[in-house]
């Protein structure tokens, strides 16, 4: 698969400039963090690599014949769904008992029949995390990926999370450093935002 | 939606005031004294009773409860089909609307009288529960569709889940819970005009034709009996949808 190239990505809503000439080589193989303050544009940025928006200017190549998995900002779950098949809807490769098994890896036991609207934010936040990362994807996009993680949980995460995206394309947004480094990933950092 | 919503509502009233009820019904009768004006509680299960072992009873029964719920299953179709085209086009949204809003607004005789000019009378019943049923489910089914979470539609189309699970697992889930409210409205409703339909057109062996017959005789524990086995049959029918649509809710979220 080649490299991600965007160049001059550009896109407003409701008149409100939130993208402006964006450009940027997204390596192929790699995970890469893009650092940028709040408010900065990073979630649309996504939507626009998943393809949930279209860009105003500019384009997007090397996603054309992508497998994309995500991990929102919003979890984005089926609220009176358990978490195990939350993650089988999209895992249909994965079997429930194979499923089951990861969710314990990452410390969700007893949790298995509890419908994701009765979980806490850090649970909801491993569920969608283990239904991106056993979903059938090469290119994955992490939105604050490790949000509401407590130190001990967001450990185990990040480790799970590097076992499934070793030589992987991996794409994160985040604006905490930390989650950069745990992720061993290159950063991209844009002080200044996307909008100017 | 909660997980409130899946659990079993405390709608169903209490034992004990149904009780209550029931005895101040029987302290009135015997206030009273008149069989013709109030029959007592028992004597109208005594009646009932009397009629549940005749087989004209069931075949009342059986007419009435075939063209009610014939007409109820029409509608829930008719209004799951034109909900999801209302959904789709604006232009049907618009085109519905109206004739939604006279549905829902003409008084049930008028649609009777006007029923009984057209059609023979022994489908009366059918096209009344079908117009009290449609409206209701063509609402609720459009508000459920035009409700569904988009963040959850653009997650399948990010992770490609197949269009046909996407309708199971996010559009007829999150619909369920509006469709069940509707079809419980709806049943109560459909009995009430059906039976209704029936009392006006009079179609031969039905329980329309019994309330009829126990007016014209003065035969009030006739009246309560066949009342009380509408109440039965509304219920009844109310809680077989009803469970038969939470088995599909459990089962759909099991994906």
């Amino acid at each position: 698969m080649p490299d991600i190239q965007i160049k001059n990505l550009g896109i407003s809503f409701n008149g409100k400039r939130i993208l402006t000439d964006v450009s940027m080589s997204i390596p192929h193989g790699e995970t890469t963090c893009i650092m940028a303050p709040s408010g900065s544009g990073k979630t649309t940025l996504l939507n626009l690599l998943m393809g949930i928006y279209k860009p105003d200017n500019g384009s997007i190549s090397g996603l054309e014949n992508a497998k994309i998995a995500a991990v929102f900002q919003d979890d984005r779950l089926i609220e009176s769904m358990d978490p195990v098949s939350n993650i089988h809807l999209v895992c249909r490769n994965q079997s429930r008992n194979t499923i089951i098994e990861e969710m314990k890896s990452i410390g969700l036991t007893d949790c298995f029949d509890q419908p994701v609207c009765e979980l806490s934010g850090g649970m909801r936040r491993r569920v969608a995390l283990l239904r991106a990362i056993l979903s059938d994807w090469n290119v994955l996009l992490l939105d604050e990926p490790f949000q509401g993680l407590d130190d001990t949980s967001k450990k185990a995460t990040v480790n799970k999370v590097l076992q499934w995206c070793h030589g992987k394309t991996v794409l994160m947004v985040t604006h905490d450093p930390d989650e950069a480094k745990l992720m061993q990933a290159q950063i991209i950092s844009v002080k200044q935002g996307f909008k100017q | 939606m909660k997980a409130q919503s899946l659990r079993k509502t405390s709608s169903n009233p209490k034992v004990w005031a149904v009780m209550f009820w029931i005895i101040l019904w029987q302290i009135a009768s015997m206030v009273i004294g008149k069989e013709i004006l109030l029959v007592s509680p028992l004597q109208t299960i005594n009646r009932f009773l009397e009629l549940a072992i005749t087989s004209a009873f069931w075949q009342s029964i059986f007419s009435s409860l075939s063209r009610i719920s014939f007409g109820f299953i029409l509608a829930v179709l008719t209004g799951i089909a034109l909900g999801i085209l209302s959904s789709q086009y604006t232009i049907a949204r618009d085109l519905l609307s109206p004739l939604m809003l006279t549905i829902k607004t003409v008084p049930v005789a008028s649609f009777i009288i006007v029923a009984l000019i057209w059609f023979s009378s022994r489908h009366l019943s059918i096209l009344i529960s079908f117009l009290m049923v449609l409206p209701i489910i063509y609402t609720h089914v459009l508000d459920g569709i035009m409700g569904v979470d988009h963040k959850l539609l653009e997650m399948s189309f990010v992770f490609r889940i197949p269009r046909i699970r996407t309708i199971a697992y996010i559009y007829v889930l999150q619909v369920l819970p509006n469709f069940r409210t509707a079809c419980k409205l709806a049943i109560g409703l459909c009995w009430k005009a059906g039976i209704a339909a029936e009392v006006i057109g009079i179609p031969t062996g039905s329980i329309g034709e019994k309330l009829q017959q126990a007016k014209v005789y003065l035969n009030t524990a006739d009246l309560f009996a066949w009342t009380f086995v509408i109440i039965l049959l509304s219920l009844l029918f109310e809680r077989i949808v009803s469970f038969l649509l939470y088995k599909l809710q459990k089962r759909l979220q099991k994906a």
